[in-house]
């Protein structure tokens, strides 16, 4: 795949292309089974990363406020 | 009430008005600092210290800067410190990859399973890129910061941080290109033998 296809992939990815564009790496990838499967695997790269998510502790801010309370108030600047 | 708003009333004195900025932005700190160092319980802690860290520093909070962004320096910069606090100790694998090992697959459901599988090696692979990489990867696509909040808070210029993400994301897709394609071999595989 060329350089400025491949980059034309990645700035799909970041929703940052034209309609002309769209309409260019649409074709490319109507044509090439390569450049398609390179594009497939990059969006799944990027939705998986939202599998990484944890939750917060439930007693989070009650541990922060309670650190926060053992110091000094901060002062007010105005 | 927006932060600036609540910012002003811990400065006045109402410490109550910080739980609600902990409350907005704990999600966001904990994954990012999950995300950059790959250990939940540490993570925790990380994000503990960066709101305590902010709270001492309000006073000096510049008010033209975002709230959000200043904090997401601090804990980047206490993540920084961990993992070169963690590869001068050469520490090795995190508990928690230890902890997955625990227990018999075997009575787990096949798709969880893979699922499991899927995100750990994801999670691996986002921890083996050089750290510039993955700080542009994780604010971009976990956190979904647009390029100039990312090159605010990491200040380099926005063209950096996208070129950043850009080899991020294909030295991802190199190492969990395998992955995928099981993974998507073995859901054509299941639909094929359920049609059938």
């Amino acid at each position: 795949m060329k350089k400025d296809e491949k980059k034309l992939i990645h700035r799909a990815l970041d929703g940052d292309i034209t309609k002309s564009e769209t309409r260019r790496l649409k074709r490319k990838l109507e044509t090439d089974g390569h450049a398609r499967a390179e594009f497939e695997q990059l969006k799944k790269v990027v939705k998986d990363t939202e599998k990484l998510r944890i939750d917060v502790p439930e007693d989070f801010t009650k541990k922060v406020l309670e650190e926060t309370k053992k110091l000094k108030p901060p002062p007010a600047t105005s | 009430m927006d932060d600036t708003t609540l910012i002003r009333r811990c400065l006045a004195g109402h410490t109550e008005a910080y739980g609600i900025l902990v409350d907005r932005y704990s999600a966001r700190i904990i994954n990012l600092a999950y995300a950059m160092i790959g250990d939940r319980h540490d993570s925790e802690d990380i994000a503990q210290d960066a709101f305590v860290r902010a709270y001492k520093g309000l006073p000096k909070f510049e008010k033209r800067a975002k709230f959000s962004s200043w904090l997401y320096q601090i804990a980047l910069n206490l993540c920084k410190d961990y993992l070169k606090a963690k590869s001068r100790h050469a520490r090795s694998a995190d508990d928690e990859q230890l902890a997955a090992m625990d227990g018999d697959p075997k009575d787990q459901a096949p798709r969880v399973v893979l699922q499991v599988e899927l995100s750990d090696k994801m999670r691996e692979a986002i921890n083996k890129l050089p750290y510039l990489y993955r700080e542009s990867f994780v604010l971009r696509h976990l956190q979904g910061l647009d390029y100039s909040d990312v090159a605010t808070i990491t200040s380099v210029p926005a063209d950096t941080v996208r070129v950043r993400a850009y080899r991020a994301r294909e030295m991802l897709r190199q190492s969990l290109a395998p992955n995928v394609d099981t993974f998507w071999r073995e859901k054509a595989a299941k639909e094929k033998s359920r049609a059938d």
